[in-house]
Formats: C-alpha cells, structure tokens, sequence
C-alpha cells in the first residue's frame, strides 16, 4: 500500500471527525430543532429512536426515515451535509453486523445466489432483507440521534441532560470524554504533522507500522498526564465531585405540541407495523 | 507585612523517585509580586502544585496565612472553598485548564462551584469583558488560537477574584502585543493588593517582581531581580535580555557600570545620564 495514500486517509478521517463532531455552525440556525427547548428535543428524538427500534417493516422505517429528513430540511441543515454524516457511521454499526447475516447459515430460506454446492453455502432471500431491514433501522436511529448535536450547542445538551436526572458522573465522562476525543485526535495529527517534516526518506510498510506503535505509546503516555493534570486544574478552581449546571431554557406550548406530535406519530407508526392499525 | 506563605523545609519526591524539590524555605508576602526562576526541572511547577494546595509535601511545612495546610484541611468543605476562593493557579499549558463545552462555561466553573448562581452569572460576564474576551463566550475552548487559550485561562480564575495567583510561565506562546497585556494585567493585580507568584524564564518579565527566588532542587538564590545580575547567569540558564547583555559585558570590560537595565527605558535613563556627565 502507498504509504502517502495512508497518511492522507488518517489526515482526512480526523479533519472529518473533527468536522462531524466539534462542528457547531448549524447550531445557531434559525431552524424548528434549534428553536425546540433542549429537554423536549432530545425526548422528541429519543422517542422516534424508539419507534424505529421496535420497527419490523421496510416501509415504516422508510416513514421514520423520512421524518428525520423532514426535521433536517426544516432545522435548515444541507440534506447533502446531513446524509453524509448520517452515512459516515452506517457501516461502522450495521456492515459487520449486517454481511453475515445473508447467508443461509444465519438465515435459512430460499436461496438467491449460491455460493458453493456442498457445504450448502448461499445469500437467501430472507437474508438480504433482514439485512435491508437492520441497516435501515439502524441509519433511522443514527439519523434522528445526529440531530441532537448538529443542532444543540454541547453545553446546552449536558445541562439538559443534567436536568433530565442523568448522574453526574455520567456528564463529567461525557464531557471529558467530549474534549479528549478532540484534544487526541489533533495530537495524532500534529504528530503526524511533525512526522512528515522531519522524515526525509521514505518507510517501508514495517517501519510505518512501528512508526504508528510508539505514536500511539506517547498518545498513551500523554492522556495519562494530561488527565492529571486536567483533574489538578479542576480541584484547585473549587470541583469537589459534582458539576454545577446554569439552565436558561423554559418549556413553551409549541414544544409541548411538538411532543404530543412526535408521541401519536410514532405509536400510531407503530401499531400500523405490527398490522394493529 | 503579612505573611500569606512560609515554607520550612519542604522536600517532595515524585512516586516514581525522581526528587523536585529538596529542603525549600520560602516566604511569600502580602501584596508582593514574587518571581521563581530556574531551568527546565527545576520544580518550579512543583512548587506551585504545593503552594495551590493540590500536592502536599513528603518532608516540612507548608503554611498559608499562619495556618498549616494538609491533605485534612482541605477535606474539609468549607476551609476548601474558603482556600480555592483565595488562590488562584493558571496552569503552564492551557489546554489542561480548558475542559468545559464553551468559554462562557468555562470562565463560569470556579463561580459556579463557589458562588450562588445569581453572582456567578454575573462576575463571569463581568471578567468575559474585562479581559475583553466576551465575544469569544460561545466558542469552544479547544479551537482557539493559543494566545486566546491563555486569556480564558487567566479568566478562569480571576472569575472568583481571588487574593492570591500562582501563575505558570504566563507569557510563553504569547505574541509581544499579548506578553504587554499580561504584563499590563500583573501590575494592575498588584494596584489591587493581590498576591503574586510567577514562574518565568523570561527576565523581562520577573523585572515586574519586588523579589525573586532562584531554584534548581533547592533555592540557590534570593533577593532582587537586579541582584541577580552579580551571580554566574550562564549556569542558571535564564533568558537574559540583550541589552542587559550588553551592559553586562561592558561592566565586565571594565567600564564603570553599578546597574544594570533590564529594559530598554532603564537602559536609555542610565546612558542618557552618563552623557549629560
Ligand atoms: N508527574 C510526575 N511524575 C514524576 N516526575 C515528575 C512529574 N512531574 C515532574 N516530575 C519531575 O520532577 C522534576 C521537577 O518538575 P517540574 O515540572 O516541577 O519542573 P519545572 O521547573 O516546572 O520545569 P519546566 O521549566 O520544564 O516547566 C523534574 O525532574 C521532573 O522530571
Ligand atoms: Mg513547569
């Protein structure tokens, strides 16, 4: 493999993190999600998360999935934008998962391509429609769940989190967690960064790995350290194990209509998917 | 004079074995600007970990206003906030001090944690504005440049307005225009009657402090700054203006020099007095 094809692949993987994640610029549209009270919102989203969860059917998760499209459209995020992000994590969740389960071994059924004769080895019809099905549930629960922090300010999000009676250990890791994923993945850059500069001959593929082991050793050596001194910094400005939270927002009609909204939608969703209604 | 610290004999030794500090006997004023000097592992940063409170030391003393401070003490709830209220510490790498969603947050975290809510919102607008960092509120911490970084980390402390600061190297990765600020705002702290101890290599900078300690392990100097300049200042490693340099070579040349400047007004007032001679 080229090893400047890699060092470009990891480059644009973090730069496209850093973008997904730390990108606040939606946040501040003027948009229905952006203007929704933080609580009512992530109830709203965890709802239809659910709703999508219990799904069985293609065509009601495709209903689902079009809901999270129309909230996007209507928070006046690029749907472009929008489904590549959604898109980014698919397969990371759903592709492992997802493969096996096509083949008769795992679902048994008509066949649709056999692969070998004997062991009976083949994609069944079932299976790819299971399959269908699960990725598609899990890009409907992805697409509402990224609505949260595209157009939610983070601070907005873990005090909301606070007020729904989430533990406050759970907010500080997030937190910590939150600012780690950044202040790493800007490390691993600088470091490759300062790699490139001083490397004037090119490495092998064996040397590139061992290059990357004592990258990610120092990676090591250094969130040791810096967490804590991070906890030294946090004792000495008065933290003694719990994390006070300023809300600002208050509950209006239109988020309480919003809810009702998004409840009858998703059980009447529901019980037409399992052929109630 | 009142005495905010006195230090008798205090030894501390890292788990790992490697020994930073050895035998200090320091004391620190009311209203005094106090500079540490020393090379690189020298245990400057130790000390201040000492004198915050948040390390305590393996052998001697430590007293804060007449009062020992230990581990118990400080578990105590109310002392604590009694103490982080009083004693400030910018930390040397600002990235550490920085863990909270936006600026506003995060200059909050002190006020929040020592404050009713009510005042806490309103120092941290109040300090956003002094340090003239308010538009930066909504920001996350992580993507600033690293002079601002610096900034909110200082404002992170003086949020709670305290009696005593401890900074760490508060000029380094700082631009002249920014380095003038800090300096300008270490005056400005002393008008007020705060306490101040810094840790610097830059002498130009120590050139504001009533007093200085020179440390490698243990203290091989105290006095004034100025006095420093009779000592051997290659050994101590420090980051000699030039123009004190300069004077320093022609008093050694044998001229007839009894001060030397450390910044270039002084220098001007000395030579435009040797020629009106
Ligand atoms: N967490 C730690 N664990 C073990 N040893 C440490 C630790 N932190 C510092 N030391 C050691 O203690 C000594 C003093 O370190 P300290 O950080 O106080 O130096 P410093 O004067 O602040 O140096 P610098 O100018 O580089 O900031 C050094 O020898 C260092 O290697
Ligand atoms: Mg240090």
């Amino acid at each position: 493999m080229n090893n400047k094809l890699f060092d470009k692949t990891i480059e644009h993987v973090i730069n496209y993190l850093n973008e997904s994640i730390f990108f606040e610029k939606y946040s501040k549209y003027p948009g229905i999600l952006q203007n929704m009270e933080s609580r009512i919102k992530i109830i709203t989203l965890i709802i239809f998360i659910i709703g999508s969860v219990l799904s069985k059917n293609i065509l009601t998760l495709i209903v689902f999935n079009l809901i999270a499209l129309i909230l996007a459209y209507l928070s006046k995020i690029p749907l472009l934008q929008y489904l590549k992000r959604v898109y980014f994590f698919i397969p990371i969740f759903a592709g492992i998962i997802a493969i096996p389960v096509m083949f008769n071994l795992m679902t048994p059924g008509k066949d649709l391509i056999i692969i070998l004769d004997s062991p009976h080895i083949s994609i069944t019809y079932e299976g790819v429609v299971y399959a269908i099905t699960f990725t598609l549930r899990v890009a409907t629960c992805v697409s509402f769940a990224v609505l949260i922090p595209i157009t939610t300010q983070w601070n907005r999000v873990t005090s909301a989190m606070n007020k729904l009676g989430v533990p406050d250990v759970v907010i500080t890791i997030t937190n910590l967690a939150y600012r780690y994923i950044f202040l790493l993945l800007n490390f691993v850059l600088d470091m490759m960064h300062s790699r490139k500069s001083r490397v004037v001959n090119k490495l092998d593929m064996v040397e590139s790995w061992k290059e990357a082991g004592k990258a990610i050793g120092a990676l090591f050596v250094k969130t040791y350290e810096m967490g804590e001194d991070v906890y030294y910094a946090m004792l000495s400005r008065g933290y003694n194990g719990e994390i006070k939270h300023i809300y600002r927002e208050q509950i209006e009609i239109k988020d309480i209509l919003f809810l009702l909204f998004s409840i009858i939608t998703t059980v009447s969703l529901v019980l037409f998917d399992r052929g109630i209604l | 004079m009142r005495e905010i610290y006195k230090l008798v004999d205090v030894t501390y030794k890292y788990p790992n074995g490697s020994i930073a500090l050895d035998n200090i006997n320091l004391n620190i004023y009311k209203n005094e600007v106090v500079a540490i000097l020393g090379p690189n592992g020298a245990g400057k940063t130790t000390l201040l970990k000492i004198l915050s409170g948040l390390v305590f030391p393996n052998k001697g003393e430590v007293y804060f206003e007449g009062k020992k401070l230990t581990d118990e003490v400080l578990k105590d709830k109310n002392l604590m906030k009694e103490f982080r209220r009083k004693v400030g510490f910018v930390f040397q790498n600002p990235d550490t001090m920085l863990f909270n969603p936006t600026v506003w947050d995060e200059v909050a975290f002190s006020p929040l944690h020592l404050y009713s809510k009510e005042k806490a919102i309103e120092v941290t607008d109040k300090t956003l504005k002094d340090m003239k960092i308010y538009h930066l509120k909504d920001r996350h911490p992580y993507n600033l440049s690293g002079g601002e970084k610096k900034k909110v980390s200082i404002s992170c402390i003086l949020s709670i307005e305290p009696e005593v600061i401890l900074m760490d190297e508060p000029t380094s990765a700082l631009d002249p225009k920014s380095r003038l600020e800090v300096m300008d705002l270490i005056k400005s702290f002393k008008n007020d009657g705060k306490t101040v101890v810094l840790v610097t290599h830059d002498l130009n900078l120590a050139g504001l402090a009533d007093r200085c300690y020179v440390l490698n392990k243990k203290v091989i100097f105290e006095g004034k700054v100025k006095d420093l300049f009779s000592l051997n200042l290659d050994e101590l490693n420090l980051d000699v203006p030039e123009i004190s340099k300069l004077f320093i070579k022609l008093r050694d040349m044998g001229y007839n020099i009894d001060e030397i400047p450390i910044t270039i007004d002084e220098a001007v007032n000395i030579i435009s007095k040797m020629l009106r001679k």
